[in-house]
């Protein structure tokens, strides 16, 4: 089976480290990218079949990157769930909530309830693609 | 000259004919008046009624407006002064002239003192006095009444503004008690909050210790060897732990000063021997980041008062916040005595501030969006609880920058000895 590829955007390395080892140890390609503008080049040169942003980034937030990868036809598609440790009203046990199109994952994240996001949005891709 | 008087009363009477109630009960008395009145030769016409009885009088004045009431105070129905006092009853604002006897002039002066405006004496008058008298007592009684009458108004304006002066007093009673509530209100809400806040922190410091330790204990290889790549990520944990106990150190220390609960231990201290240690203790930090830091101290500063341990506090915040906002170049701390203070300052080169930005630096949670990356994130506390400190030393903090090319942050510690001798 082939290993799905990941980006991941976050401001701070140290969430990054950690997001990026506990994601390539379940199996999956990860890539890193640590601002908005990083995350859209990679997006563009890379084609992850997902990305993962971090809302709150100095210059150009989660929101903003996600709106420019909207724009682009390459980019258009890849999925996004964003990482956040501002979930508005969360309720309690709520780890993720829809937003339109987006995944809102709450901060700290639990990885495996992470990943079982990340193959929900993963499956739905492929469907809708078939 | 008479005429013109005559014309410039006849103006102010604004009238041509005079309506005149004549009581006199003496039937001669009333003839010679009548006469004088109709045989004037004064520009202005009289019309005269004539009663002989103060009810007559009385009823007269209800039924019809006169000018004037020419009155006999010996009438059949009422005897003296109180006949003034009985003719006001019906009507109060006429003007009354007293016809007295020619042997009662006492009588006539004691009927002005009464209310009357004036008197005749009886078979006395000629048709100038007559019609001079009655002139100037109507123009008389006009006045009074238009001065009474402004004295009302102004009396009414008076009570009308006491009124409204004890409205808005009782209005600003109301809301000084309301106030008073809400004041009382706020000051329960915010120990409840302080309290709140330092039994959370607190609470929080527990697991952290307990982490912290943890942590520790594997990193340190106590429980077994580690490779590379499990020290690297104990080394994250370590650091993000140490961060989060800053954070609620900071929260902690914002708290107690913003309840005025901060204990400070002010000591005579050299400044430079404490910008000295700071110095020691980050110069490490700052090298490893290929960062030159320098000092720039002046010699022999007088002690001061301070609470070294805050003031290392700020050093390091401020020296803390150079660091994540400098790439290259120098984080230089001076020191120099200007006056009657003594100014710190921590100058790097790093990205600098906006200006619009500069009041808000200070700001409890304020977090500077500087575009580039942010090395290690903080609560936005770190500068209002400098800024609360040095204001506990009476001291200012203050910010210089210039975008792009770097910034300046600066303290001033006031001198004592010199305040005390400029005192005497």
């Amino acid at each position: 089976m082939d290993r799905k590829n990941i980006l991941i955007a976050d401001d701070e390395k140290d969430v990054l480290s950690v997001l990026e080892k506990g994601l390539a140890a379940e199996g999956y390609s990860v890539i890193t990218a640590s601002s908005g503008n990083d995350a859209i080049a990679l997006a563009k040169s890379k084609h992850p079949d997902l990305i993962i942003l971090d809302v709150l980034m100095p210059g150009m937030d989660g929101g903003e990157v996600a709106g420019k990868l909207k724009e682009e036809p390459e980019t258009r598609d890849i999925p996004v769930i964003f990482l956040t440790g501002m979930f508005p009203e969360r309720k309690e046990s709520e780890d993720f909530r829809m937003v339109a199109d987006y995944v809102l994952f709450d901060k700290p994240y639990e990885i495996l309830k992470l990943i079982n996001v990340i193959e929900n949005v993963l499956l739905e891709k492929q469907l809708s693609l078939e | 000259m008479e005429t013109e008087t005559v014309k410039k009363t006849q103006a102010l009477i604004d009238k041509d004919l005079i309506e005149v109630l004549l009581v006199e009960d003496d039937a001669i008395d009333r003839l010679l008046i009548e006469r004088v009145l109709t045989k004037s030769r004064q520009p202005i016409d009289f019309a005269a009624d004539w009663v002989g009885s103060l009810s007559a009088a009385a009823d007269c004045l209800s039924k019809k407006e006169y000018d004037v009431v020419l009155l006999d105070l010996m009438l059949p129905d009422s005897d003296g002064l109180e006949t003034i006092r009985r003719i006001e009853e019906v009507n109060s604002h006429i003007p009354i002239v007293v016809l007295t006897g020619l042997d009662d002039e006492q009588t006539g002066l004691l009927a002005i003192k009464a209310g009357a405006m004036d008197y005749l004496v009886k078979r006395q008058v000629s048709d100038d006095v007559i019609v001079r008298t009655i002139r100037y007592a109507i123009e008389r009684n006009q006045m009074q009444q238009t001065l009474q009458k402004a004295r009302d108004k102004l009396e009414m304006q008076v009570k009308e503004r006491t009124r409204r002066l004890s409205r808005t007093n009782e209005l600003l009673n109301r809301e000084i008690i309301e106030r008073k509530k809400v004041e009382e209100k706020m000051k329960e809400v915010m120990k409840i909050k302080s309290q709140f806040v330092s039994m959370v922190s607190h609470e929080l410091r527990t697991p952290l210790t307990a982490l912290k330790e943890g942590i520790r204990l594997v990193a340190e290889e106590k429980t077994g060897k580690l490779n590379d790549e499990q020290k690297e990520f104990l080394s994250i944990a370590k650091r993000n732990v140490d961060r989060l106990a800053r954070l609620i150190n900071d929260i902690l220390d914002f708290q107690k000063l913003e309840a005025g609960k901060m204990d400070f231990n002010f000591q005579e201290n050299d400044v430079n021997k404490i910008v000295k240690d700071v110095y020691d203790t980050m110069s490490p930090a700052i090298k490893s980041m290929e960062l030159d830091f320098l000092l720039n101290l002046e010699d022999n500063l007088p002690k001061v008062q301070f609470d070294a341990d805050k003031i290392v506090q700020v050093l390091t915040n401020m020296i803390g916040n150079a660091i994540k906002f400098t790439e290259k170049g120098n984080i230089t701390i001076s020191t120099c005595k200007k006056e009657n203070v003594i100014q710190v300052s921590i100058s790097d080169t790093g990205c600098g501030i906006r200006k619009e930005d500069f009041p808000r630096v200070f700001h409890e949670f304020e977090q500077l969006d500087q575009g580039g990356d942010r090395k290690t994130g903080g609560t936005g506390l770190g500068l209002a609880i400098s800024k609360a400190i040095i204001e506990q030393h009476k001291g200012k903090i203050c910010v210089e920058s210039e975008y792009a090319k770097g910034t300046t942050f600066y303290f001033v510690l006031p001198i004592k000895e010199r305040r005390s001798k400029e005192r005497d």
